[in-house]
Order: structure tokens, then sequence, then C-alpha cells
């Protein structure tokens, strides 16, 4: 079209506009009557103009905006974006945009939260965005995703966090709320988990369903800690910035309120009580299945949440514990002021529900206290069975041997499923039948409680309040799994008494008086096998009904130890285990004896191994004993062929097992199952409360050993899988250096930082290996007959020291770093040896014979007998001090805190101070930086949950 | 010292009104890069009274770049008008380089600056109201520029009558035939 027509055009455009449809007819009739070309114009041009909308109305400029969501979140998927790579994108909270993207420079998966590019922009909201996150990056807790890093990529600044596969809690509550048992597990933890970060000063700001994931495993975990104020800030950076004002509404509330505090809503200041409202809707909401406040719009719902009273939780949910609903109630309290003032309280009531209604809560119990039931009769037992379990850490010797011979009784592909998480349980015992197990717990104030429940059901039956008593000798379930007998002693009792009580609850029944171990209950039930200990040492049986008809089995000469008797599958023969001393040494056998009278048999002959708990199978079956792993020290278990004393392995892991039952099938084995838990501590040598623990989880297995640099190369149990990492203790961050593929354990770092040496089986049997501080070149270093580990670095830096074990003998082995033939010398000692760093002399442990504490010996290298002799009886840490005058070490018993102490010895004078204190953990390992100013320590506890040991489908 | 670009810009803009077409090709890239840092001190600012308009940010450039002893308010329309088409070449170029995007996404991400990223609601195509800006300112220079002034420059239609010396009426008008016109046009691209 020229201009001339288009001008044209224009005007009557202009003119025709203003008319109504039959006008405007009339009126191009008239005017372009000799022009059908402009009349179709005109006439395009008006349906154009009146199908046009907003087009191009609003200017482009002011429509800019800063890009608050990215425009297509699935468009990054794949996407490289600093050194993370974008897999999915997994939502969107506040401002930014949630993704799921690997590291790849520590290989692990994180939840990348993207902010808009105004942060980068403002250097004081940069400083104080970065304070925020770093308090939230500072929580370390369970039940918290943990911040790791806050940096900036590309110029966007990015916060990383643990990534948590799972659904959060609004899809995990069903509509008529949680059951009560997931309600405690899950709010005592979350309670702990916010106390932990009020006390830190990190206040939520932003407690909803939508901010707690449940993990998989069940771990409920709370995101975005902190992250909320940061959240609000953009929103409001981001709309101040916008020209059109109409999306920002003055005092707009960001998000939902349904989960905000009266004075969030307000807009007023808010502190950790803002949180503890949040929580008690949180809360309401996952107990009832509705919403404390709710409307049509955000303005009725702040309505409600300002002025109306929620119906009481009691209300909804009549079988909710009154301490619960009045909890509740008491969070949500509008007033700051008249609400309840600190998350630990809340914590404080919910766990003590949690105790009273379903399971104990107690994690911080001491190990004597654990094994005073254990092993109730002798006091040397206690120590015995605490450093087998301390020995955890150190034996460290043993992973996975080959199996061996193919057992009469098959318990190959064994599944492994932890029952409980408390930590807490003392013994686990299944019901013959296979569907319900009863356990004890150690409860609050050292108190020991009795439960059952059904393997399926977290929902536990207490059957016995917590009492101030000791369970001695495990449980003895009747075959219908009708009645449960145990017997409860004194803390400082000689002998116990023997009960049983109904496993639907009631009054326990008494049934007899001085007994020291419970055995089984006859294959018909009628009768029960029991140790006493008394003049002579003597295994009895009596009626289950009522403890009468006491009849002796076998009697021994006091001083004789008889554990744990069982009656054979057909009743006629009793197992047990015995102990007998050689002189100061224990050993045990497996003995048979008639019912009725007659020479004893040995089954398993004497062994240094203690034979702790055994069940009989039925159908004559065989045994299956849990029993001391001769390598790892670990209690482990066995299967016994009764009639020919083929001992095969169950179990062939790094777990201790404490006790053994198993169902009449034979098919589910349940035992306590404990571990420790353990992190790696930095501080200054000698400034105990300088140490911060480094490490993000706590299965940090025993060794921790700093590189030159400063980094810490450490190893991991992961599965009961041990694995090498690589750690930065500035920043916490880690990394595995060993292949998933090719486990290794026990590293020790060269001095001049080329190597880690460390023990793996990955060619099947224990053998000395070496790696770069990377990962990289893994090399075999000991190409030696029979088992090499336990490597030591030697001061000069050129050789490794390693155990040598070959079938005739064990010996020391030298062999340099850089590879070559090994030499062979005498050990030092049985157990621990230290060398000085001048490599002149040697301490090394003599054991004691008998009850004889071990001694420590020091030799000058070059001499066969030792110039001094210490009366310490070290275990786990051992080494020489820094200078070659002191020894440093842990005691195994006595003194004060033997666990979480340790102690500085000089040489010379004997003068003895304390060194380091791990209280209240546990002290497994340290080591120091190469400059002795900083110390790695290995410390943790130790926790004890019911486990299930049961056959997959068969797989033949 | 002296600050030079100064001097020069105002220099170029009194040639260019002066009829020099060599002029405007040189003030381009200067006023461009003006905008875009000041775009950017826009961003930083973040104060709530300061809103990212082109208006301002034109005025801004304006008041950096010239000397306003020497020019007139003429001069000032002019350099609006200019930016107007310098911010319709920005916008148009980003989104020409994000064509992959443009059909299907619902945004267009445009960096005015290397800090600072702006996204633009694309319920336009940009490429093809270019386009067709382009052909109706074969028909109707002032109708492209009114377009221009608005759309890209974010000019009220004061602003745009003062700017091009023409009545407020005629803006309304050329605007709304304009506009019908190129909706007609995108459409038909469209389909």
């Amino acid at each position: 079209m020229s201009p001339q027509d288009w001008e044209k055009v224009s005007e009557l455009f202009e003119a025709v506009e203003g008319l109504g449809p039959p006008e405007r007819a009339a009126f191009l009739d008239r005017e372009c009557g000799d022009s059908p070309e402009i009349r179709r114009e005109i006439e395009s041009l008006l349906a154009a103009h009146s199908d046009a909308g907003d087009f191009i109305n609003v200017p482009i400029v002011p429509d800019l905006q800063f890009p608050a969501r990215e425009n297509n979140a699935n468009s990054l998927a794949g996407a490289r974006f600093g050194h993370y790579v974008i897999e999915r994108s997994i939502g969107s909270g506040g401002m930014g945009d949630v993704y799921l993207a690997l590291d790849t420079r520590l290989n692990r998966r994180v939840a990348l939260k993207t902010l808009p590019g105004v942060f980068a922009r403002d250097p004081s909201f940069a400083k104080r965005f970065r304070n925020e996150a770093k308090a939230a990056a500072g929580l370390n807790h369970p039940n918290v995703a943990t911040v790791y890093s806050v940096e900036k990529i590309n110029n966007r600044p990015v916060i990383t966090m643990e990534y948590v596969e799972g659904s959060t809690l609004d899809h995990e509550t069903p509509d008529q709320g949680l059951d009560i048992v997931t309600f405690l597990d899950w709010f005592t933890c979350l309670s702990d988990a916010l106390a932990h970060a009020h006390e830190r000063g990190v206040v939520h700001r932003d407690v909803k369903p939508g901010n707690i994931m449940i993990a998989k495993d069940g771990t409920p975990k709370i995101l975005d800690f902190g992250l909320a104020r940061i959240d609000v800030r953009a929103v409001q950076a981001v709309r101040q910035s916008a020209v059109d004002q109409s999306i920002t509404q003055p005092g707009q509330v960001i998000g939902t309120p349904a989960y905000m505090s009266p004075e969030q809503a307000e807009g007023k200041d808010i502190d950790i009580r803002s949180d503890i409202f949040s929580f008690g809707v949180v809360m309401y909401e996952a107990i009832t299945g509705v919403r404390p406040f709710s409307g049509d719009s955000h303005a009725e719902v702040v309505s409600n949440l300002l002025r109306t009273d929620p119906p009481l939780v009691s209300k909804l949910r009549p079988e909710i514990p009154a301490s619960i609903a009045r909890l509740i109630s008491r969070c949500l309290v509008k007033s700051p002021r008249g609400r309840i003032q600190s998350m630990d309280e809340v914590n404080s009531i919910l766990s003590e529900v949690w105790t009273t209604f379903s399971r104990g809560s107690s994690r911080n119990h001491s190990l004597r206290r654990l094994y005073r039931e254990f092993h109730p009769t002798s006091p040397k037992w206690i120590v015995a069975t605490a450093l087998l379990v301390i020995v955890a850490a150190v034996g460290a010797n043993y992973y996975f041997n080959s199996t061996r011979a193919t057992p009469a009784v098959s318990f190959a592909d064994l599944t492994f499923r932890r029952l409980s998480q408390a930590g807490d349980v003392v013994y686990a015992h299944i019901t013959p039948d296979g569907r319900s197990i009863v356990f004890n717990t150690i409860e609050p104030d050292e108190k020991r409680a009795m439960w059952i429940r059904r393997v399926e059901d977290k929902n536990a039956l207490q059957l016995l309040p917590p009492q101030q008593v000791a369970f001695w000798g495990g449980l003895a379930i009747s075959a219908d799994g009708s009645d449960v007998f145990y017997i409860t002693a004194d803390w400082s009792a000689r002998h116990g008494t023997l009960y049983k009580v109904s496993s639907l609850g009631g009054a326990p029944r008494r049934l007899v008086d001085t007994v020291n171990d419970l055995g089984s209950l006859s294959p018909d039930g009628e009768r029960m096998l029991y140790v006493r200990y008394g003049p002579q040492v003597q295994i009895l049986s009596a009626k289950t009904s009522d403890g009468s008809d006491e009849t002796v089995h076998y009697s021994a000469a006091a001083g004789t130890i008889v554990r744990d008797p069982h009656y054979s599958s057909d009743g006629r023969q009793i197992y047990f285990s015995k102990v007998e001393n050689v002189g100061r040494i224990e050993y045990w056998s497996l003995i048979e004896v008639p019912l009725t009278g007659g020479s004893e048999r040995t089954i398993l002959p004497q062994r240094r191994e203690r034979i702790n708990e055994l069940a009989v199978l039925t159908g004559g079956r065989g045994i299956v004993v849990n029993q001391e792993d001769p390598n790892s020290r670990f209690n482990q278990l066995y299967h016994v062929d009764t009639a020919t004393g083929t001992e095969t392995r169950v179990t062939n892991d790094l777990n201790s097992y404490f006790g053994v039952s198993i169902s009449s099938q034979g098919d589910q084995i349940v035992t306590a199952h404990r571990q420790s838990l353990n992190d790696i501590w930095v501080g200054e040598t000698g400034n105990h409360a300088s140490f911060r623990k480094v490490t993000r989880e706590p299965n940090v297995f025993e060794i921790a050993s700093w590189t030159p640099d400063g980094r810490i190369i450490y190893d991991v149990l992961d599965n009961n899988v041990p694995h090498i990492w690589m750690l930065e203790p500035e920043s916490g961050v880690s990394r595995q250096l060993t292949p998933s593929d090719s486990p290794g354990f026990g590293p020790r770092v060269t001095p001049d930082g080329r190597y880690t040496i460390f023990t793996s089986e990955r060619t099947g049997e224990r053998k000395l290996w070496r790696m770069n501080l990377d990962g990289s070149e893994p090399v075999l270093l000991t190409n030696v007959e029979g088992e090499a580990f336990s490597g030591r670095i030697a001061p000069d830096g050129r050789n490794v020291y390693f155990r040598w074990r070959r079938a005739d003998r064990e010996s020391l082995g030298v062999i340099p770093v850089d590879g070559g033939d090994a030499t062979e010398l005498p050990l030092f000692g049985e157990t621990y040896w230290a060398l000085s760093s001048d490599g002149s002399q040697v301490a090394y442990v003599i054991r004691g014979t008998g009850n004889e504490p071990a001694k420590v010996a020091l030799r000058r290298i070059n001499e066969a007998e030792p110039y001094r002799i210490l009366d310490i009886d070290p275990i786990h840490v051992f080494r020489w001090a820094p200078g070659d005058k002191a020894l440093i070490y842990r005691l195994r018993e006595g003194g004060v805190d033997p666990f979480t102490t340790l102690w500085i010895q000089d040489t010379e004078s004997d003068e003895v101070k304390m060194f380091h204190s791990s209280k209240p953990n546990n002290i497994f390992n340290i080591d120091l930086s190469a400059d002795g100013k900083r110390m790695a320590a290995v410390q943790g506890k130790i926790v004890t949950d019911a486990v299930m040991l049961s056959k997959v489908a068969n797989s033949k | 010292m002296t600050d030079r670009s100064k001097p020069d810009i105002t220099q170029l803009l009194l040639a260019w009104r002066a009829g020099e077409q060599g002029a405007l090709d040189d003030l381009m890239p200067l006023v461009l890069n003006e905008l875009r840092r000041i775009a950017r001190n826009f961003m930083r600012r973040q104060s709530p009274d300061h809103t990212l308009q082109t208006t301002a940010l034109v005025n801004e450039a304006f008041l950096r770049l010239v000397d306003s002893n020497r020019v007139n308010w003429q001069d000032r329309n002019h350099f609006f008008a200019m930016s107007a088409r310098l911010m319709r070449r920005i916008l148009v170029d980003f989104a020409r380089k994000k064509n992959s995007l443009k059909r299907g996404g619902d945004k267009v991400l445009v960096t005015l600056d290397d800090r600072a990223e702006i996204a633009i609601e694309k319920q336009t195509d940009l490429v093809a109201l270019d386009e067709a800006l382009s052909r109706l300112a074969a028909m109707s220079p002032r109708q492209s520029q009114i377009v221009e002034l608005r759309y890209f420059a974010g000019l009220t239609e004061e602003q745009i009558a003062e700017t091009l010396e023409i009545s407020a009426r005629t803006v309304r008008r050329d605007w709304n035939m304009a506009r019908a016109w190129l909706f007609r046009e995108l459409k038909s691209t469209d389909d």
C-alpha cells in the first residue's frame, strides 16, 4: 500500500472506529464506494483492532522483570552450572528454583537452589545473605538438611543443600492424621532439630509441612533452614524492581499464611517463638489431618489465625495422649509471651510421651550400664565385653572373610533388617512363631522397660514399665508366644528373680528366686532351664506354670561359669557354654549333657573366644551361637552342627551382635546389633574445648590420618563396607577415594604426603595397599603369603610395618613404601605398639595373664629386653607424644572416665596428666598434624538396636 | 582531565539533528553502551522509588551523555527518539538470538549487560514485530516511530506528541491504526 493510500486508510479508520457497526457500513459505503481495496483494508483493520486486546499496549520495558523464576526449569536439565550438572528440577521454593544437581567436584548429589541475580548486585544484601546462609550451614543435625555451600555461579547466588530423597510431610500425612507412634517418632526428632537451631540463634521462619521431608528411610528432615528470610527479601527486592505495581501489594503475605505465627502474619519482628507457633500448627495438622487455621482466601486464613482458636486436638482425636493435645495448644497461644517458650521444652515433652507411650528415647547410656546387664555375674566380664565393643574400632583387621564350608543348614542370603532406631535396646528376641519381637530398652534414669511388638508394626506394647532393675540372661518365650520369661535383679544384687509376664500385658508372676541366668523352655513348654551360682554352679529346671518342681540337671565347682542352657530340640539333652580357667586364662567350650544325667560331651572344644548365647533350631538342625570372632573380636553368629561340632559362619561382618533368638521355622534370627557412631573431631592439641566435629555423618570407622597439607584421610563404614575418604576439616567437605567396588580401611598417610597406605580385601585376602592421596593408582603393596594388615608407617616414612599372619605364625612385616620385598620381624608384643619418632625405641603392650592387667614395656630398638615396664593397660589410643618423652594412651578401665579420657605420661618421671577429654563421647583414635599443633580424634557413641536376619525367598 | 565522551556525544547529536546521517552511526554505539550501563546502575540501586523504566533510563542517559548547555529540548526529544530505536534494536537483537526459545517459551531472557539479566514477558514476537515495523515505516514512518517510542521506549502519548511535535490526538490515532495493522500482520505470520 502506498503511503498516500495508507494515509487515507488511517484517516478513515479513525473516523469509522468511533462508530457503531450499522453506521460503519453506511460510512464505508459512502467513503470507499470506489475503492473496495481500501474498504477491505479498513474492515480488516477494524476486526484486528477489536481482536488485538492488549497487544503491545504495555510498553515492553516496563514489563522487564528480573528472572524470579527460570523461564523453563526443565530446559536446564543436563546443563552444566559451574561445577554442577543439573539433573532435573525438583521444585521451587520462595524465589528460587530448586534442582537436583551433581556436584562434580565431590561427586555427590545436592539440592541446588538458585536465587535471583538481584542479590549478586547488592553488596549489603550479599553480605547478609551469606551470614544467614552460613548460620544455616553451621547446623549439624541428623534431622536438618545440611546447607553445604553458598556460592556465586555465573553471577547467580546459589545455595546447595543436602539432597533428601523422600516426600514432604504433607504427602505423608493421611487424611485422618498420623498414627501416634509415627507422630512421636517424627516430631521428637523435628523438635530436637529446631531446638538445635534455636540454640545456635537460627530461626527457621517458615516451618511448614512442605519444608519437612520424610526421607526414604523414614528420617524426618527440616529443609531450608534460615533461608525463609532470604526468600522474603528476594520477593521484596524483585517486586521493588518491577514496574508493574499491581503485583506488589504492600504488606502482602508471601506464601501460605496457614503456618504463620500471628506476629509474623502481622509483619512484626519475630523470634524463635514464631517457629514454635508454626511447629504447633504443623503438629496439629499432622495428628488431626486438619489445619487449625484455614479459609478460602489468605485474608480469611489470617483473620482466623489472629482471632480464633482451633478445636482442641483432644476433641478431634480423643485417643491422643492428653499431654500431646496440651502441648499443641500451648504452642498455639497467640501471644508469644503466653506460648511455650522454648523448643527444648517442646522436645522434652514429646520425648517423655514417646518414652511412656511407645519406646525409650535415651540415647546417652553409658557403656558400663549396658554391660552390667549382659554379664551380671562376673565383674571382669563387664570389662571384657566393653573392650570387645571398643575394639570394634581398633580391630579393623577384619572384613568379610570369604565363607568356608557349606553348612548343613543354609543361612545363605540372609537379609539384614533393623527393627528399632532409638539405639537403646538391651535384649531383643523373636517369638517362636516369628511374628513378634520382645525387647528391653534403656529408659531415662537408667531404668529398664520391656516391650512387645509385631515385626511389621512399629507400635509396641509396653509389657513392663520402666523400673530401676537390671535384666539378666536374655529372654525366653513360650512356643505360642503367650508368655515371656525373664530375670530381673537389683543393680548390686548377687542373684535375681525369674518372672513370667503375659505377652498381652498384665502383672508379672514371680516364679523362682535366687537365679543368675535364664535358658530356654522345654519343647513341650512345661519346664524352663536356668542357672544358679551358689556353693556350686547348677543348671536347673522348674515348671513354667508356677516355678515348682525344681530339678538339678548339672553341677560344677564354684568358679566355673555356665551360660545359657538350652534344651535340645527333642528335649533330651541340654546345651550350654562353659568357661574354665587354664592358669588364669579363660577357655570357653560348648557342652552337651543328657537331661537325665550322665557324662558331658564337648561339642565345641575349648577356645579363647567367648561363646555368649545359644539358640536351638528345631528338628535337630543344630544350634546358632553368638560367639566372639577370633579375628575381629566382634560377636558374630555361627551355626554349630551338634553331631560333628562343625562350626559355620552365619554372619560375617563388622557388626557386633548381642544375644541370639530364632523362630521355630529357623528362618528368622533376631538379635541386638551394636555399632559405634563415630565422628572426626578436630581441635588444638591439648585444648579439648577447642574441638569441633568436622564430619557430617557419624559413620567414621576407625582411623583419621592427617595429610601434610591439613586434610584428613579417614575410613568410613558405609552399609558395613569400609571405604576411604578425604576430608577438608575447614569446610567439612569430604569425598570418597576408594571406588565403590574396591573397599579399604585403616588409611595412614606417608609423611611426605605422597601416598596413603591402607588395608583392603579386594583380592579376597587382607593385604596392604597403597594409593595416591587423590585415590588414584592403587597398588598392592604386600604381595606376600598370608594376611597383611594394620599398616603403620615407620617414623622415617620409608617403610611400612604391618601385621603378617600366616597359617603357622604371626609376625611383624616391614616393606618399603615404594614396594619391594617384605622382611619378617618378631612382633612387638601382642597388641599395641608404638615406635618413637626417632625410631630408636618402641613401647609395646605385654598382655597380662588371667586377671592381671596388661603392662607397657619400653625397649630400645637394638636391645632384646625392655629397659622399663609401666603399669598402664592401654587400649585403642597408644602412641608417643611429640618429643618421644611421654606416651599418650587411653586406659581400658578404671580411673576417671576411662572411655572418654586420654592421658599423657612422662616415661621417666611417670607423671600423668590428662591429655584430652572427648566427653561425652568415647574416643577411639587420634592423629596429630605434622607440627603437632592440631589433633584429629575419632570419637563417638555406641548404640544398640534390634535387628532381624531373615532368609529371602530361596535363591535356588 | 576532561571527560571526552560528553562533548563527543553532544557534538554528534547536534550533527545528527543538523542532518548528518553518519553522526547517528557514530552516536548509536555510544548511547547503547550508556543505556546498558545505566540499566545496570538502576538495577543495583534497588530503592523502592526507582523502577526500571526506559523513560527514566533514557533521561538519565541523556543527562549523562549530553552537555545540556548546548542542546535544547528538541535535542532531548531527538535523543529520546534515537534511544527508542536503540532499545528496539537491543531488544530485537536479543530476541533474535534467543529465537530458538521463542515460539515455545513464554519468556525470553535478555541481557542488557552481562550483569543485568532481564526477562521479557514474551507476549509479542519481537522479531516479527520488528520486521512488521519496518514494513509499516515504508508506508508511515511516523506510525512506526510512535510504536517505537511507546512500545520500546515507554513514552506516554504526551511525551511522544512533544517529541514528534504532533498533537496527542494524532499520536492516539496513529497508534490505534498501527497497532491494529501490526496485530494483523503478526497474526498472519503466526498462521
